[in-house]
């Protein structure tokens, strides 16, 4: 008994167009959220986050100030 | 100044970017930068090694046309550097595959682990879930590294392309990356305190999903001994499973996790947010739809069915798009800060770095094309392909990461800012000198090994001239390597001094942020637009209007575990769509009556041709193209790997194809040839392989591995009783071993792996073309393939 054998006694062949539904579904939806305007002001903040600050320590502030120079 | 500059580095910008607090109590935590430091570490190490590793392949290529090199005078200057090009551990079959899993693995992997480690502890405000994960993480995955380096050169390798590591790695690999790294990950999100999870996060994600499932499913294999095992797929299937993992390797290890540091370290180098939030969202659920669809470009005009490399095709073609939404959302956070370019070495890494994604993401659909591809596959532009992606793309980018990090890391300024830029200038160069020659080179060889001569035979009927030609190319690339491991260097040396210089004892910031309150979502309130209708109906219509304000998706991106189990749907339903109906059918795969398994003595050839990676430097796939039917005889049928456990397709011709030697050439032409390979073609590059005149076959073993390939479905039938699979190879051996001897060769060969392998190489592509057994196959009860050896196999 091979592996194929096995495959082709399960009849499978329907599933993966199902899933091929259900996932361009989500990526429709994904998109068009992406591209609706009262996203923006939401989106604009979560641009923000890598840029948000945090304390840092005492000798990446002296040479920040440095490469500032 | 900008909103956004005025944000970084101040403990106020939180009032700035709008994300208002959910609390008032605030926590006090600091971040794990000492993991991070390891990583980065580690990441420069395995770099030097696994670029230098590299450059010795490099050189393996050409010094064989150094080596014979003889002055006036008889004598041979080069002659040391043969051990290059003959000693066991060093062939370019066994450290190919250490270079490709050093430079993805260890380089890339390294990478990709200290910028999620820096960036996911500030993207969710907390430290890492914990430290104990992190440091399990980290160690066992230098060992994992180790492992391999002394694997590979060793000969243990399941034989699949980036996939070489043996069964115990791997258990160790899904261990490591699932339960330590992927657990940490995941549990800091959970306890994160920043509601939205960023762009990057999501990238991290999917790579965290995708490259789990991709590693399980595509090693699945019989053990048949602590360091050897089988693939559970064979042929065909396996080729498909293989590329489906090659291609989404490159996807999820070299593409995603990358973009997920652009996101999050360009906005930081340049000091503005990226240019559009809304595309990078576009952009990621089109890259993890689109990329899993795209494993099978990697087989046109294989045996593999055509509807199966049409999908991979369209689908690649597709990516060109996303891809290149993505690398211009990354150049264009420069907006208003192109200036910067002049004087900040990371900024030039990291917008060179992306150019270099640009220009891998259009050449990759390009290639994908059948009839782009019917030139380009098998030749070296393939390998331009992969080093501009690689030096280029995630070299650059992990340069620019690095040296963004050092100081912030090492809490000191930056040694030497003139160096990086040299580094920034000889690897530029560097990769330039590599990558044009190899473009040339592979173009050169496709359109030589494809000329017909007037009279319609081919120009270049002798493989070996077709290499002779790429010499001066392969002598570019050694120059090439040199400049880009010397910037390299440069920057581990710019490194250590940075760390000389760094504080006494490092200062760990104490940093606050309101905790998250549980998430309670008022949904928005909607009401059904329908009038007198059935409940169902009106909930339908809410739910459409909700869908359409986009509430759905926005629970999704502060929800981590749905956000997991939707792009887990999305990277398997492609995955399903391409490979189920390839088991599922069975007419893809029509069997060969005449096809049966190897006898045991094959299966021993098999196996040392496989632990010697000859499949690193050639073919077993003739693909049904006019002059490749012509040079190397009836085209492969799917039918014709259905034993093939693991497939030995390959991907790259550096020597000729071998899926019919078969019956070609004498028994003892293999022998001098394998001895010493330029004693038969002056001018040939393949190493020697004289230790497996010496090395004894081990008969026990051949028995387990003939058991082990009967579980996985192989019809041995009476083969795996005691004692006969060794009888059988015995036998067969010694008609071999007495072929060579009575024509003129060494005596003694009869338990020697070049019989073995020999043997395999006699029995290759001939099966098609004997008559169907009048019982059903009964591996090796059959004749001793390797008496076809001498006279008429030549004809096909
Ligand atoms: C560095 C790449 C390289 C590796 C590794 C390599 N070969 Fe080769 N091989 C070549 C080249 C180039 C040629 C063509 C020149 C020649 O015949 O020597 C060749 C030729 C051959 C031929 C002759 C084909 C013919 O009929 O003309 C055989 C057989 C062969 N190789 C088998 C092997 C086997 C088996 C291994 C692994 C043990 C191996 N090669 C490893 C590069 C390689």
């Amino acid at each position: 008994m091979k592996l194929s054998d096995v495959m082709s006694g399960l009849g499978l062949a329907i599933y993966p167009i199902a899933a091929m539904g259900l996932f361009l579904a989500v990526y429709i939806g994904a998109v068009v959220r992406a591209t609706r305007r009262r996203a923006r002001s939401e989106m604009d903040a979560a641009a923000l986050l890598p840029l948000d600050g945090e304390r840092m320590a005492a000798g990446c502030v002296e040479a920040r100030k440095e490469a500032r120079r | 100044m900008s909103t956004a500059e005025a944000a970084v580095g101040t403990g106020e910008a939180r009032a700035q970017t709008g994300v208002r607090p959910e609390s008032t109590s605030m926590e006090r935590f600091t971040y794990d930068d000492a993991i991070v430091r390891k990583f980065m570490l580690a990441t420069v190490v395995w770099g030097l090694v696994g670029f230098v590793v590299g450059l010795v392949i490099a050189l393996q290529l050409v010094i064989p046309s150094v080596v014979n090199y003889t002055t006036a005078s008889g004598s041979r200057p080069f002659a040391f550097l043969g051990f290059l090009v003959s000693t066991e551990f060093l062939t370019f079959g066994r450290l190919r595959p250490l270079h490709t899993n050093a430079v993805i693995f260890a380089f890339a992997g390294n990478a990709i682990f200290t910028a999620v480690y820096y960036s996911t502890q500030r993207l969710c405000k907390a430290r890492m879930w914990s430290d104990t994960l992190s440091r399990l993480h980290f160690w066992g995955w230098q060992f994992i590294i180790v492992c391999a380096a002394l694997t590979l050169p060793l000969g243990f390798t399941q034989g699949k392309e980036y996939a070489e590591l043996e069964w115990p790695i791997d258990v160790l690999i899904a261990v490591v990356w699932l339960g330590f790294f992927g657990t940490n990950f995941f549990m800091t999100l959970k306890v994160r305190r920043e509601r939205h999870m960023y762009v990057a996060l999501w990238f991290y994600i999917a790579t965290i999903v995708t490259v789990a499932m991709l590693h399980v499913l595509n090693s699945l294999a019989i053990p048949a001994g602590w360091l050897k095992s089988y693939s559970v797929y064979a042929g065909v299937q396996d080729a498909m499973m293989q590329w489906w993992y090659g291609h989404n390797a490159v996807a999820f290890v070299l593409t995603t996790p990358f973009l997920g540091l652009m996101y999050y370290f360009m906005p930081k180098a340049a000091e503005r947010p990226v240019y559009s939030y809304r595309l990078s969202i576009v952009h990621f659920w089109s890259l993890i739809f689109v990329y899993i669809w795209a494993g099978p470009h990697h087989l046109h005009y294989t045996a593999l069915p055509a509807w199966a490399s049409t999908l991979g095709m369209l689908f690649s073609v597709m990516l060109w798009m996303p891809s290149w939404g993505g690398g211009i959302n990354g150049l264009l956070t420069l907006r208003g800060a192109w200036h910067k370019l002049t004087d900040d070495p990371v900024l030039r890494f990291f917008v060179v770095g992306v150019t270099f994604y640009m220009m891998s993401t259009f050449e990759g659909p390009l290639l994908s094309i059948k009839t782009v591809n019917m030139l380009s596959h098998y030749t070296d532009w393939t390998i331009a392909h992969v080093h501009g992606g690689a030096l280029g793309w995630n070299g650059f980018l992990t340069f620019g990461m690095i040296y963004w990090l050092a100081p912030r890391l090492f809490q000191t300024r930056l040694h030497s800012k003139k160096l990086a830029e040299w580094h920034f200038w000889l690897g530029t160069l560097g990769i330039l000198m590599y990558v044009v020659p190899i473009y040339i080179a592979g173009i050169t060889q496709g359109l030589m090994w494809r000329a017909f001569d007037k009279s319609g035979s081919l120009q270049f009927p002798d493989f070996v001239e077709t290499v002779t030609k790429l010499m001066p190319f392969y002598w570019a690339r050694v120059g090439g390597g040199v400049l880009f491991i010397l910037g390299a260097t440069l920057m581990a040396y710019n490194l250590l001094r940075t760390w000389m210089a760094r504080p006494a004892v490092y200062e760990e910031p104490v940093q606050e942020a309101p905790a998250l309150r549980p998430l309670v979502e008022t949904p928005p309130k909607f009401k059904s637009r329908l009038e007198a209708n059935t409940e169902f109906s009106h909930k339908g219509d809410i739910w459409l209007q909700k869908a359409a304000d986009g509430w759905w998706h926005r629970l999704l991106e502060r929800r981590p575990a749905k956000m997991i189990v939707w792009s887990l749907i999305a990277v398997a339903s492609g995955s399903l769509l391409e490979i189920v109906p390839l088991f599922a059918i069975r007419s893809n795969v029509p069997s060969i009556a005449s096809v049966t398994p190897y006898t045991p003595l094959e299966l021993a050839g098999r196996d040392v041709y496989v632990a010697e990676g000859c499949y690193n430097c050639h073919s077993q796939m003739i693909r049904p193209i006019w002059s490749e039917t012509k040079r190397y005889g009836d085209y492969s049928k799917p039918g014709e790997f259905v034993y093939d456990h693991p497939f030995q397709w390959g991907s790259r011709r550096i020597g000729p194809d071998l899926a019919r030697e078969g019956g070609q050439r004498s028994n003892l032409w293999h022998l001098l040839h394998f001895q010493d390979p330029r004693q038969s073609i002056t001018q040939s590059i393949m190493p020697s392989y004289a230790h497996l005149l010496e090395s004894r076959l081990d008969m026990g073993e051949v028995a387990r591995h003939v058991r082990a390939q009967a579980m996985i479905g192989v019809p041995y039938g009476e083969m795996v009783k005691e004692g006969k699979a060794a009888e059988s190879a015995r036998a067969q051996a010694k008609q071999i071993a007495d072929d060579i001897a009575t024509s003129g060769g060494p005596t003694g060969l009869e338990d020697k792996k070049v019989t073995a392998l020999i043997a395999y190489l006699q029995r290759l592509g001939t099966d098609i073309s004997k008559p169907p057994p009048a019982a059903p196959a009964e591996a090796g009860a059959s004749e001793g393939a390797g008496t076809a050896a001498s006279a008429d196999g030549a004809g096909h």
